[in-house]
């Protein structure tokens, strides 16, 4: 085949002119990838910044109410155990702007606090310490925090707000005047009627006791039910 | 250098501009369809049955979390909300000072609901009853301040 005296130079340059473009177009890649590669990561950066600013504005700083007994009194601190979670030890900072109150609201002086005294600190938690910052620090001896609880027991008897229940504490009176309703363990959108209940039943209680020990009850599950057959002889209990 | 051979040298280079810009055309616009309507390289086919199955087979329980209100909450406002993550099959009671609610949560277990507080103090209890009747407690004591 005869080659051309036109054809070397032809090919010679088309070729140095490809081999450039791949270059300048790999380059050219290269470098807007890194850009915007940047560019993602610095949005991305910038959300995150954002969200664990707010998450340290929340965690930081928080605005508390802790109800708790006085374990140490110094100049500048009381020591608290929180009533709730007797493991918890608060020191409450206290400075010249922290008010002082007794249970009805009224002005007290600082020395006036005892040990043992329960006050409900208000003010603020820092950097999620044990360490409170006192705005408001109110002395309300004679108080008791409602403590919800459950009780297990089967049904013994029914009356209009109250139920009789045989629980591990043998047979107690359940007061239900401050009752919800009474539900079917799993089928909560099914309310029964307290007269629906039978004895043998088995419910879970949930309310919380008062001064006098009583329980009062809230919610009722019943979690086991008794049928009653037509004869009333037999009966059978099922599952929910 | 005659003519001819410069003439040569200017069609090789001409060529080689043309493939070049084709090049780079191309490139850009494959460019531009990823970034409107990325298509996964390796798209995963989900067998839900398959996953359902061995869900049930396991069936890990989930522990109650409240995640709202924080302990020892100090608000001024009225009405709160009170969320958090159970096991979506327990049946989930907030007792508060001022009422109770009986509510499931939703399919990813998350729940929320609206509260009233009282002025002062306020216990508020969160219980949730598996449906062997295992119970778990949750309190927050949150203090309403005028």
């Amino acid at each position: 085949m005869k080659v051309s005296a036109y054809q070397i130079p032809f090919v010679a340059t088309l070729v140095a002119s490809l081999l450039l473009s791949v270059f300048v177009v790999s380059l050219a890649q290269e470098s807007e990838s890194t850009d915007s590669a940047t560019k993602d990561e610095d949005t991305i950066k910038e959300v995150i910044q954002e969200q664990v600013n707010q998450r340290i504005d929340q965690i930081l700083n928080k605005p508390v109410g802790v109800f708790g007994k006085v374990t140490g009194i110094t100049d500048a601190n009381l020591t608290i155990v929180d009533t709730k979670d007797e493991t918890s030890d608060f020191t409450v900072v206290t400075s010249s702007l922290t008010k002082y109150e007794n249970s009805k609201g009224g002005t007290i002086e600082r020395k006036e606090i005892a040990l043992e005294d329960t006050v409900l600190v208000k003010g603020v938690q820092t950097n999620m310490s044990d360490r409170l910052e006192a705005e408001e620090v109110q002395v309300i001896n004679n108080y008791s925090l409602t403590v919800n609880e459950t009780m297990v027991g089967s049904v013994e008897d029914t009356g209009t707000n109250e139920i009789t229940i045989d629980g591990d504490n043998g047979q107690e009176v359940v007061d239900l005047t401050r009752s919800h309703g009474v539900f079917l363990a799993g089928k909560i959108d099914e309310e029964l009627d307290l007269s629906n209940l039978n004895k043998g039943d088995e419910v879970l209680l949930l309310g919380y006791r008062d001064d006098k020990d009583d329980f009062i009850g809230k919610v009722v599950l019943v979690t086991k039910q008794v049928v009653v057959e037509e004869s009333g002889a037999d009966t059978e209990a099922v599952e929910q | 250098m005659n003519r001819e051979f410069i003439i040569a040298i200017s069609l090789g280079f001409t060529v080689g501009l043309v493939v070049m810009y084709g090049v780079w055309t191309a490139n850009r616009s494959m460019k531009e369809f990823e970034t409107v309507s990325p298509v996964p390289t390796n798209p995963v086919q989900i067998d839900t049955q398959a996953a359902s199955s061995t869900t049930d087979d396991i069936k890990p329980s989930i522990d109650l979390v409240v995640t709202e209100p924080y302990k020892h909450l100090l608000t001024s406002k009225e009405l709160i909300t009170v969320s958090g993550v159970a096991d979506p099959s327990d049946s989930l009671i907030i007792l508060t000072e001022l009422g109770q609610f009986v509510l499931m949560p939703n399919e990813d277990g998350e729940y929320s609901q609206e509260i009233e507080l009282e002025k002062g103090i306020n216990t508020i209890s969160v219980f949730a009853v598996s449906q062997h009747n295992d119970v778990q407690q949750e309190d927050r004591i949150v203090t309403l301040s005028s």
